[in-house]
């Protein structure tokens, strides 16, 4: 086992030196640095809203007429809702239920979307063909209204909402991964696994998919942004999250009652949605640049 | 040509095949009983029964399907749960103001978006390329629905600018009469040169149009830059630097042509989710379009109203996704 | 101090990278008397390109930094002028480059007519007219015929040597008086580059245009030039007359440089004894369905009606240029796709009637080298696992032995034993195909396929390489197909060639004596058109009239005819067979029918 040793350092020194390399090119555009230092604070906060939100018990029905519709103050930072609710906890709570909506909902789509698409671009034939006429018709539904027809039809909640999401997202990754696949089989390592005799799905598996993995991931952090936009849309829509859940999509909803006397209700949950979508956009973008080939070469 | 131009259409059909059949596996997935709401709330189980009959629920899946399908070429899109009325007359009603509103946002993210996408990648990583960067981002990260909501608490209720929502003033609506030849208001102004009435609408229609504009202008200037910038690493692009031709021209004619094909799909992309945005923001602004009446179906789970929405817009879309193959097959590497 | 009508003083250029700002080239000084052809020899990296564009004013700040030196043209200094002055006096209309990719040079979406108007009417001040009539001239210069036809195609449906052909108008369409040319025969088959390289020759005698001349092939820039200079890492490692350079070099890079081009043919060819056949090829067809057109149904007749036999311990080269088959028939023998007719035999079994454990074991016996160490080596794999790959197919190991094996065959192809738990991308190219290497004689083959192992590596590793392969070969005792475009390659390793022209063998010999005595008019060609360390100018290469036929329609009877400068009525009406014409050499043609 001594010669061992040495493997250990030849294998993490390489990793080491990739990933400081991600960071300096990270570091070289403000604006990612900026949205990713964002997304890590709203992760954080997401894991530590029930400890730290000023009204905990707030999140739920829980009503407390006589507070109803306070501008914000030192005590509601954002003021209170129609039940006399702290609007701060709701929309630091709300990060919570959209970041694990959201990677949920992408999530599924890749599980969907990445084997369909090596599979269709490694074997390519009929099968090719079959998969992806599925896909241009999942994708020639206009975004959102496959969405909005299965949720609406299916019944209203979260957990449908991301299943909607999903099903109405994974064939932008089936056509990422295939054109990932067809032109991996140009190279010729595809070529010389089928000469040694490796097995079609060892080809597609252990391969192709692992060669997919960086255009999926800045696909995915793309992604992130459109599907929390798409989840509060939904909710706002009332098909998405149901009261007393403090969704930002569902806040607003509520908030359209009140909203001319009250503009603190939907302006700060709004804001959310934005900082957030925003963050996580800027960061797809940041990644597409640190992750293409062009950039990386040194 | 032709031929790629039959072949793109036989497989628009097949697309639109596959819309149609997964709109009836979600719409026959229903929980509830669709004939139950048809016969209303206090229906008897007779009744009940005579829907079902109506409806043609008690017959055969297999036969269900091919009724459904037949009726959906012919474009009847049946009755609406709600008010009994044929979708499809129901649709005629409201998709006007919509398609205004959808072509209004459209000539925006033609005019602003391109132009925007054109400079900032002509300018990379200059000030105005940040700035229209940082702009078109935004664009794409704001909720639609709570700028039409923001937009209304700065200009109606703060500013008192302008009006809160509807096409036209109630005065107006009671002293003159409202032109409806297309259904599209501005447009039925200017055809009829009733210019009062135009005033009046133009001032309606401020709101929502920034509204629903903002998201694809951002997003045809953010995809019109990257695809120049890519364009303009290509090597032929260099050639033609080499051979002296001026950056000027290098950019507005060997280069833009290179890219229309991105900007095509981009332009119908974003047709795309004008047509959706309309869905969140007319009930804002109280607009009588397909957005209102989809917000109205979804509340008062309408499910053929909403299928009905869901086939049609799709059915447009397909369409214009095939134009836009149709001018991307106007470039010469693709192999008709 | 006086300069010359071309000069390059001092110049420093780095790039900014991750790590470091790191020089990439660093030029003392290379002057060009007006009316000459100057050579710069380097190979991918060594920053030939990188000199190129800081000549033409186009190379990208950042990551590039200009860090001192002058670029004197005809009296003034090229660094000192901005872009606008760049495009409107230098541009095109002084200086023109040649780029080495012909495809990309040409922007797709334009027809080829637009594209040379708009240079010409951007110089010259003539109206639509008179410069659609200077851009038929133009291409009459040039040598293409149906000029009026050809200003209406688009880039893809011309041919790499009508499109290069095409750059070379436009690049002088302006009269410019310096060219500059980076590799403009690099994606082209033989032949074609001598076409090209004479074409350009005369041309610049007709036009009185100097040249800087820039590729990585030692042979074809000291034929091409009157002087050359070595560029190695970004700095020139030897300048000088083309005599002097080649015939006494001084420096160590430059001597490995012309070692590597006249490496001479093999010493240890052994007489072989030629009893068991190996692979025996019959009648194999291998043809591509194209797109229907009306009802008629086409074909790219890519392999058609080959026959071979290799023997074991053989090495046997093919040699074609692109389009020929050599890459359609070696894929079909490692069963890759299946033939439209005819049989492979291994060890006397036809390998498409096995089944699936007949075929496991088959694949087994039949490894491949790719060309391209980067593109054969999956980049998310660890060097251990690349290797293990057929091993862990084939054979049930425990993964200890196989890591034994595995770090066994890295030191058999002479890498340390650690190489196992790194990435390919921490390899150089020559590195990069010893772990290909590793990984084809990972379960024992009988024969292995070598497709142009050593094209896409650097000078010094080529040889290291070859060094190795033959060793190995004569350690394993294996059986080789070389496929190579580099006839010194094959030269140097094979015991017998096989010359392929369109889907079909037409020469097939020992080594030796084809290399010797070459016999069809295809061979000759093909040899006489790559120029040497010998070769006195371009005018002796030899050049072949026209371009490959369509292997969709191939020419009748001999499909040499189209260009063949022996042939007669009967060679378009019948086709030639092949005949043994001494011994252990065969030929399809008629000349040597008696």
């Amino acid at each position: 086992m001594d010669s061992r040793i040495y493997n250990l350092m030849e294998i993490i020194r390489p990793r080491v030196k990739e990933v400081g390399f991600s960071f300096y090119l990270l570091k070289k555009n403000k604006l990612t640095l900026a949205a990713f230092y964002v997304i890590v604070a709203l992760f954080v906060l997401a894991i530590l809203a029930p400890y730290i939100v000023p009204y905990p018990s707030h999140i739920s029905d829980e009503a407390n007429v006589a507070n109803k519709l306070l501008p914000p103050s030192g005590e509601y930072l954002f003021g209170t809702d129609e039940l006399g609710r702290d609007i701060f906890s709701r929309v630091i709570y709300g990060i919570r239920i959209s970041l694990t909506t959201a990677i949920l909902a992408v999530g599924l789509a890749i599980i969907i979307g990445v084997p369909l698409g090596a599979i269709a671009g490694t074997i390519g034939g009929w099968v090719d063909e079959v998969i992806m006429r599925i896909t241009d018709i999942f994708l020639s539904f206009p975004p959102l209204l496959l969405a909005i027809a299965i949720v609406s039809i299916v019944g209203s909640s979260l957990n449908n909402a991301i299943i909607a999401i999903a099903l109405s997202w994974w064939p932008w990754y089936t056509r990422l991964v295939r054109g990932q696949a067809v032109s991996l089989k140009e190279r010729k390592f595809i070529q010389a696994a089928e000469a040694i005799g490796t097995s079609k799905w060892k080809i597609i598996f252990s391969h192709v998919v692992p060669n997919t993995i960086s255009p999926v991931i800045v696909q995915a952090s793309m992604d992130m942004g459109g599907v929390i936009l798409t989840i509060a849309s939904l909710s706002f829509l009332g098909l998405g999250a149901q009261a007393p859940t403090p969704e930002w999509g569902l806040m607003i909803n509520t908030s359209r009652n009140y909203f001319l006397n009250a503009w603190w209700y939907s302006i700060f949950p709004g804001l959310a949605i934005f900082i957030t979508v925003l963050a996580f956009n800027l960061l797809g973008d940041g990644f597409r640049e640190i992750m293409d080939p062009k950039t990386r070469k040194r | 040509m032709i031929s790629y131009i039959i072949r793109r259409l036989s497989l628009g059909i097949i697309v639109l095949l596959g819309v149609i059949t997964i709109t009836f596996t979600i719409a026959r997935i229903i929980p509830s009983d669709p004939a139950a709401k048809w016969a209303g709330p206090r229906a008897t189980q007779e009744q009940i029964q005579k829907a079902r009959e109506h409806l043609g629920l008690d017959k055969p899946l297999i036969v269900q399907y091919w009724r459904y399908l037949k009726d959906c070429i012919k474009g009847d899109l049946g009755y609406s749960l709600r008010t009994h009325q044929p979708i499809k007359e129901e649709l005629k009603a409201f998709i006007p103001a919509t398609l205004e509103l959808v072509i209004i946002a459209f000539i925006f993210a033609t005019i602003i978006g391109i132009p925007l996408g054109i400079y900032s990648a002509k300018m990379k990583d200059q000030l105005l390329d940040h700035l229209s960067r940082l702009f078109s981002i935004g664009a794409v990260s704001l909720p639609t629905f709570w700028v039409g909501l923001f937009l209304q608490l700065i200009f109606y209720n703060k500013l008192e600018l302008l009006p809160l929502g509807g096409q036209v003033s109630n005065e107006i609506k009671i002293l003159y009469e409202i032109p409806r030849v297309t259904g599209m208001l501005l447009f039925d102004c200017i055809l009829t040169s009733n210019w009062v009435v135009f005033f009046d609408a133009l001032k309606h229609y401020i709101l929502p149009c920034i509204t629903i504009a903002l998201y694809p202008i951002g997003l045809v200037a953010r995809m019109t830059r990257s695809a120049l910038l890519e364009v303009l690493n290509e090597d032929y692009i260099i050639a033609a630097k080499s051979y002296g031709l001026k950056d000027r021209k290098v950019l507005w004619v060997y280069a833009l042509k290179n890219t229309l094909g991105s900007t095509a799909i981009v332009l119908t992309l974003s047709l795309g989710y004008t047509l959706v945005d309309t869905f969140l923001v007319e009930a804002i602004f109280s607009w009588p379009g397909l957005g209102n009446y989809v917000a109205t179906a979804v509340t008062t789970l309408d499910y053929p109203a909403i299928i009905g929405v869901t086939i049609f817009s799709t059915a447009c879309y397909v369409i214009l996704n095939l134009v836009a193959d149709i001018i991307i097959a106007l470039d010469p590497r693709v192999r008709l | 101090m006086l300069s010359a009508y071309f000069e390059i003083r001092n110049l420093k250029i780095d790039y900014k990278t991750y790590e470091k700002q790191q020089n990439v080239l660093d030029i003392e000084r290379i002057a060009i008397e007006k009316g000459k052809t100057y050579g710069v020899v380097g190979e991918s990296g060594s920053g030939k390109t990188v000199l190129a564009l800081a000549i033409m004013g186009l190379l990208p700040c950042p990551p590039g930094i200009i860090k001192s030196g002058e670029i004197i043209f005809d009296g003034e200094d090229l660094l000192k002028k901005n872009n606008k002055e760049m495009a409107q006096k230098y541009r095109g209309r002084r200086i023109a480059m040649i780029f080495q990719d012909p495809m990309s040079t040409l922007n797709p979406v334009f027809t080829v007519g637009y594209q040379m108007m708009q240079v010409i009417r951007q110089h010259q001040n003539l109206n639509k007219k008179e410069a659609y009539k200077k851009a038929i001239e133009m291409i009459q210069v040039v040598k293409l015929p149906d000029a009026e036809d050809i200003m209406k195609k688009y880039p893809h449906q011309l041919s790499g040597g009508q499109r290069q052909r095409i750059i070379i108008a436009m690049a002088l369409a302006c009269g410019a008086e310096f060219l500059i040319a980076d590799e403009p025969t690099r994606n082209l088959d033989v032949t074609i580059q001598a076409s090209i390289l004479k074409l350009m020759k005369e041309l610049q005698k007709k036009f009185g245009v100097t040249v800087l001349f820039i590729a990585n092939n030692l042979s074809l820039v000291s034929t091409f030039c009157d002087e050359i200079a070595i560029l190695h890492d970004g700095k020139i490692a030897e300048q000088g007359r083309v005599k002097d350079v080649i015939g006494s070099p001084q420096n160590y890079y430059t001597k490995i440089l012309i070692n590597s081009v006249t490496k001479g043919e093999s010493v240890v060819r052994k007489k072989q004894e030629r009893d068991e056949v190996l692979l025996e090829v019959k009648s194999l067809k291998k043809y591509f369905p194209v797109k229907k057109r009306k009802s008629e149904r086409l074909f790219v007749k890519a392999v058609d009606d080959v026959d071979l036999k290799i023997y074991k311990g053989e090495v046997v080269g093919i040699v074609g240029e692109s389009g020929c088959g050599k890459s359609t028939l070696v894929n079909t023998i490692l069963n890759l796709h299946e033939p439209t007719s005819g049989e492979v035999l291994f060890e006397g079994k036809n390998i498409f009637q096995l089944d699936k454990n007949q075929l496991r074991k088959t694949r087994k016996d039949i490894q491949i080298v790719f060309q391209d160490p980067y593109w054969s080596l999956n980049p998310r794999w660890l060097v251990k696992d690349i290797v293990s790959e057929p091993i862990k197919v084939h054979e049930k190991l425990n993964s200890i032995s196989i890591l034994k094996r595995v770090e066994d065959l890295l030191e058999l192809v002479g890498l340390p034993k650690s190489s196992a738990f790194k990435y390919p991308h921490e390899f150089s190219g020559g590195q990069r195909q010893r772990i290909a290497i590793a990984r084809a004689l990972a379960v024992n083959p009988k024969l292995v396929v070598l497709d142009e192992p050593t094209s896409s590596i650097d000078v010094i590793s080529q040889a290291q390489i070859l060094e190795l392969l033959k060793e190995l070969r004569e350690r394993l005792g294996l059986t080789n197909i070389l496929i190579s475009h580099d006839l010194s390659v094959v030269n140097y390793m094979a015991d017998k060639v096989i010359i392929m022209y369109l889907g079909k063998i037409v020469e097939y010999g020992d080594a030796a004596e084809v290399f010797k005595n070459p016999l069809h008019p295809y061979t000759k060609a093909l040899f006489n058109s790559i120029p040497t360390l010998e070769s006195s100018d371009i005018e002796s290469l030899a050049t072949l009239e026209g371009n490959v036929p369509s292997a969709i329609n191939p020419p009748s009877g001999c499909r040499f005819h189209t260009r063949c400068s022996m042939a007669n009525e009967r060679c378009s009406r019948e086709m030639p067979v092949m005949k043994e014409y001494s011994n252990n050499h065969s030929t399809a043609c008629f000349l040597y029918e008696q």
